[in-house]
Parts: structure tokens; C-alpha cells; sequence
């Protein structure tokens, strides 16, 4: 005889063993949904959906395109003010505002709501100090430039003092004075005047090399120039540069370089900026920047400039951050059609290129054509860099050099780095110290 | 010899009716073995609060109960809740969720009404001599709503009282004077019997 169990029986079983599962299952998910029923229900206004999201205020135009594609998410949504806050919060962070206010309005259709983040204007300080550039070189020495801003209802005026033996072929020390408008009647269009007054001092090496007739003791330079946003991201400046320079040699004759300026320029950013932040999720962040910028200056006989060339230069700069995890590349690209005077010559072997390398060494006068890669990656306060590029007049000059170096950089920008230049014999590190905006 | 003149004693009534007003008063009724307490001249929907309820956010108070008996540092009865008020854009009327374990929320009431069903609190008062010397106070604090997620998530307790997720804990809370700055609201009913309450006709 057979033992078995009645098909019945199975099924009785199995639909036993399925209530108690569903029963043990069912409970858990049952009580979490009582635990979400109260969030939900706390705000009577999470039934309503977001209409619109509009951003209001100066600098609105500046939000990342990361960040504005969340503001945009939120359209269609049920209004989360905790989740417009949080939204407040980063472009506070990003736009470095005071604050972000957030408002919400009844919409145009029953049940739907309008959100209106307005930026706030921030408070005009009345007077700031501020130091672009403090640095010592090993080889070049010391170079600083400070200068004191003060703003009338929206009108800057600079004063500063500069000696920098570091960005080109001469030394240079005098003053600068500034005056801009950022908007002039639109938020697209800005003013620049900018005047400076230098005494040059030359290196040895330089005045070996040079022509007397290239060497000059003052020199006087006045820009006045527009910026035009043409559309986001994208700018561009245009003005006229009227340089006059008197050179050494017997009688102090007095020359100038007028030139056209006019600088293209594309900067965007991806991702949050949260610098400051110590929160898990913003150290999981990508923030991405890049920046560009095609420069062309002609100096004509139009405006009774005594050399007449053109100068041409390309940059570009790609900055990507993770978590503590940065790295840089930045682009350099240069010719001159012409004669321009040195301080219109291109320079590679300072503070920012060749790092390690002497500028003299490498063309005491500048060159004519330059072409200069960087590849930085920094983890916290420690960095190392290569730097690569070439600066020539004649083609069969041109040559290939490399420098890699390594230090320490803090957020606030100052540097404490060894630069040793890659070359056959004996290799002289060069050390760096301060700050280089 | 200086003699006070009658138009500073009425200046020193009249200040004394404004602040009476404006912290409203305390109103104790006994209904068989329970008191009720009420203070329906309490007035803390307004100013800053109410402005970011316009704004279509949600603003949490914490609100405490408290009997004294025998001296005013017994606890006799305490109630501790939190009270999430919304205003509704559309409809103009508020809602309010207690957070406790029994998760009552109403809604459709204007802003007094609102104030009064989170103030309202019964308590029983069984084993009370009616000679046995009480107080009542109720303080009400406004609590900052957490600016980065949810305000309650995962964070009611089986108490109801204990929310630790973005919002200190209502115990926490009330085992501190006021923060400097932070808005509250205090009131008090001065030393009070059973005997008394019933002598006045507020007890049954």
C-alpha cells in the first residue's frame, strides 16, 4: 500500500505555510508604513505640486550646471521644503552669498505651487585689502603685489603696489590703479580702467642678450577695456592698451605699444561646490571647472604704436575634485607676428611655468612662440606637478624642457614646493614659496 | 511730602492689563476626576513662525504641561508633546500633527484653533486631596526646523517623545532653560486647591 498525502491535504498545506509568510512578511513592511505615514503628513502642503522654480538675484547666473539641473528636478514635484532648503544651502555655498531665501506662492492652477529662490544682494564691503601675489623663488627672489579696494554703489576702485621679478623678463615695481563697473546699465556689460606705472631692473643675462634699443627704465600702461557676456558661459573683453615705455639708452627716448585687446573666454563649472563642507555626501562629490580663453592683442601704426605685431595666445585649464583627490591640466599656447617689446614677450622657467627651471637659463629675453603643459594631482595638502613646454623664436631653437616637482598647498592658495628641472648633470632644485593667484 | 497722582496709578493698571493680555492667562476647570487646563489667550502662531507657515513650510513647537502638588517642585502630572503646524497655500486653514505615539493630526482649523487643540490638556487627578496645594504652567517652545532633510524622518519613537533625528529630544528640551534667542512662551496658575476651583464654580 501506498502512503502518500491527499492532493488536498498538499494544498491545505501550502496555503497554511503562505498565510503564516505573508503574515511574518507582511508585518515589518506594515509598520514601516506606518513609520512613513507621519513625515508625509506633517507638512499639508506636500499634496501640492511644484509649478515652476524661478532664481532670482545678482550671481543667479552663476549656479553650476549640475546644481541647476537638481533645480530644475524639482519642478513637477511634490513641494519637499526641507528639500528647497537643502537646495538654498549649496548655492549659498557655491555663489559664496549670504544667504538664499526660499518662498513659495500658490501656482496658476489649483493645487500646484511657484518657488522662488532670490539670491540676496551681498553687503558692499567698504574697504578690502588683499594680496594676489606673495611669493619667494630661490632663484628670482621675492615678488608681492598688494593692493586696497574700496566700492562706491557698484563702482571699485583699486590701488595697489606691485614688484615682480616672476611673470616676465624683467623685474617690475610700481603702482596700479583700477577702476571697474561690473554692470553697466545690464548685467552684461562691464567697465575696466586700469593704469600702471612701473620701474624696470633688468638681469644680467637679459641685458647681455638684448639690444639696447629693447631695453627701457619706466613704463606707463593704460587700458581701458568692456566685458561682454555674450551668453553664459562665455565672455568677451575687448579694449585698447596704450603702453609707453622709455628706454636706456642715451637721450631717454620715449616709445610706445598701442595695441587692441580682446580676450575670449569660456569658464564653466559641473558639479557642487562645497569646499568648507565635511559631510559624507559632499566629499563624494565630482566638482569639475574649466576655463578657457583665446587672447588677441595688435599693435598698429593706427594708433601711432611704434612696433606693430601681433600676439595671440590660447589657455586652457581643467581642474576636476573628488574627495580629497584633485587634479589639474592647464594649456599654454603663444606666437607673436612682429617685434613686440619684452614685457609683451612670452616667459616660461617662473613661479607658474617650468617650475624649476630659471627664465634666463631658457631665454633671458622671452620668446616669440611658447607652447607649456601641466599636470598637478594634489591629495589634501600635498601636491606634485610636471610641467613641460618649449619657448622659441627660431624653430631650430625650439626644445623640448620638463620639471617635476612636489609640496604642499593649503585651500587658501599658498605653496611650499621643490622644483627640480629634468636635464642631463647636475640638477639645481629651486624652491617656492607663497602665494600665486 | 510726594504724593503718587492718579494718572500714574492708571498708567501702572493699564501696563499691567497689556502684559496680563499679552502672555494671556491660564484656564482651569474640573470636570469629575479630571482638570482641564486650556489658555485660550496664548498666542504663539504670529511674528516669525507664522511668517515661514505663509511661506508654506512646516514649523514644530514643543509644548509642555505641567501640575505640581504639595510644592512647586513635585511633579504631580506632566505632558510633553510636539506640535507640527502647517498652513495649507490654498486653502488658508492650518493643520497640525501631534507627534506622539498616537499620531493625531487635524486639519481645516484657523490659527486659534489650531494653537488651542495642541494646548488642551486634561489631566486626572485621582488621588488629589482637594486641600493638597497645586500649580499648573504650561511652556511652549519654538523649535528650529532641521534645514538639511526630513523633518521626522525615522525619528518617532514608541514615547513619542524622543526624536533624535535633526530634532532634540522634548525631555532634553525642557530639562534647559530657553536658549538665548530662541521664542517660548510660559505661563503659570499661581497656588490653587481642588476646593478652590469647585468654591469658584469652575469645578463639578
Amino acid at each position: 500500500m501506498e502512503h502518500g498525502v491527499h492532493p488536498k491535504g498538499i494544498t491545505m498545506l501550502k496555503l497554511l505555510w503562505m498565510a503564516v509568510a505573508v503574515t511574518l512578511l507582511g508585518m515589518p513592511l506594515l509598520a514601516d508604513a506606518g513609520e512613513e505615514f507621519l513625515p508625509e503628513f506633517t507638512n499639508v502642503n506636500s499634496r501640492f505640486v511644484v509649478e515652476s522654480v524661478n532664481v532670482d538675484g545678482p550671481k543667479s547666473h552663476s549656479i553650476s550646471a549640475a546644481l541647476r539641473s537638481e533645480i530644475d528636478q524639482v519642478v513637477g514635484s511634490n513641494l519637499d521644503h526641507s528639500r528647497l532648503d537643502k537646495l538654498a544651502d549649496r548655492m549659498k555655498k557655491e555663489l559664496h552669498v549670504s544667504d538664499v531665501k526660499v518662498s513659495v506662492a500658490k501656482g496658476t492652477l489649483p493645487d500646484e505651487v511657484t518657488v522662488n529662490f532670490e539670491v540676496t544682494k551681498d553687503k558692499e564691503h567698504g574697504f578690502d585689502l588683499s594680496v594676489p601675489k606673495f611669493l619667494y623663488d630661490s632663484k628670482q627672489g621675492w615678488s608681492g603685489e598688494g593692493s586696497a579696494t574700496t566700492r562706491i554703489h557698484g563702482n571699485a576702485f583699486t590701488f595697489g603696489l606691485v614688484s615682480d621679478g616672476d611673470a616676465l623678463a624683467e623685474r617690475f615695481a610700481g603702482i596700479k590703479a583700477i577702476y571697474e563697473r561690473k554692470e553697466v546699465g545690464t548685467k552684461r556689460l562691464g567697465l575696466r580702467f586700469e593704469f600702471d606705472g612701473f620701474h624696470e631692473q633688468w638681469n644680467r643675462a637679459t641685458l647681455l642678450d638684448a639690444d639696447p634699443y629693447d631695453i627701457y627704465r619706466t613704463r606707463q600702461v593704460f587700458t581701458p577695456e568692456a566685458r561682454l557676456v555674450l551668453f553664459q558661459p562665455l565672455e568677451l573683453d575687448f579694449g585698447v592698451r596704450f603702453a609707453r615705455y622709455r628706454l636706456s639708452t642715451p637721450g631717454a627716448i620715449t616709445e610706445s605699444s598701442n595695441a587692441v585687446v580682446t580676450t575670449l573666454r569660456y569658464h564653466q563649472r559641473w558639479g557642487s561646490d562645497s569646499q568648507g563642507s565635511n559631510s559624507k555626501q559632499d566629499t563624494d562629490d565630482w566638482r569639475q571647472e574649466a576655463e578657457g580663453s583665446y587672447s588677441l592683442d595688435s599693435a598698429t601704426h593706427v594708433f601711432n604704436s611704434d612696433p606693430a605685431y601681433t600676439r595671440q595666445t590660447v589657455e586652457a585649464h581643467y581642474k576636476v575634485r573628488h574627495g580629497h583627490n584633485r587634479v589639474s591640466l592647464a594649456f599654454l599656447a603663444g606666437r607673436i607676428s612682429g617685434i613686440a617689446p619684452l614685457f609683451d614677450r612670452f616667459v616660461l622657467g617662473n613661479a607658474s611655468t617650468l617650475r624649476g627651471w630659471n627664465k634666463f637659463d631658457l631665454d633671458p629675453l622671452g620668446g616669440s612662440k611658447v607652447v607649456h603643459g601641466t599636470l598637478e594631482y594634489g591629495y589634501h595638502w600635498f601636491e606634485a606637478f610636471y610641467d613641460t613646454g618649449a619657448i622659441w623664436d627660431r624653430t631650430q631653437d625650439r626644445e623640448q624642457k620638463q620639471s617635476l616637482g612636489t609640496g604642499v598647498k593649503t585651500k587658501d592658495g599658498f605653496e611650499l614646493a621643490v622644483a627640480f628641472p629634468v636635464r642631463n648633470g647636475h640638477a639645481a632644485p629651486v624652491f617656492i614659496a607663497g602665494m600665486n593667484f | 511730602m510726594q504724593t503718587i497722582k492718579p494718572w500714574w496709578l492708571l498708567v501702572a493698571f493699564l501696563s499691567g492689563m497689556a502684559v496680563a493680555l499679552g502672555t494671556g492667562e491660564l484656564i482651569l476647570s474640573l470636570r469629575d476626576n479630571r482638570l482641564e487646563l486650556s489658555a485660550p489667550k496664548l498666542h504663539f502662531l504670529s511674528g516669525q513662525p507664522l511668517a515661514r507657515l505663509h511661506n508654506a513650510a512646516e514649523v514644530p513647537f514643543a509644548i509642555q504641561v505641567t501640575l505640581y502638588s504639595g510644592n512647586k517642585t513635585h511633579v504631580f502630572r506632566q505632558t510633553q508633546q510636539r506640535c507640527v503646524f502647517s498652513f495649507d497655500l490654498w486653502e488658508e486653514k492650518f493643520s497640525v500633527a501631534k507627534l506622539t505615539s498616537a499620531r493625531e493630526r487635524t486639519s481645516h482649523l484657523s490659527d486659534r484653533d489650531a494653537e488651542q487643540w495642541c494646548l488642551n490638556t486634561t489631566f486626572d487627578i485621582n488621588g488629589l486631596s482637594t486641600a493638597e496645594p497645586l500649580w499648573a504652567q504650561v511652556d511652549v517652545r519654538l523649535e528650529d526646523a532641521p534645514r538639511n532633510g526630513r523633518l521626522l524622518s525615522g525619528s518617532v519613537s514608541e514615547s513619542g517623545v524622543s526624536l533624535t533625528n535633526g530634532l532634540t529630544s522634548l525631555v532634553e528640551i525642557f530639562s534647559r532653560p530657553p536658549q538665548s534667542g530662541q521664542t517660548h512662551w510660559s505661563l503659570t496658575y499661581d497656588r490653587f486647591t481642588l476646593a478652590d476651583l469647585r468654591r469658584t464654580g469652575r469645578g463639578s
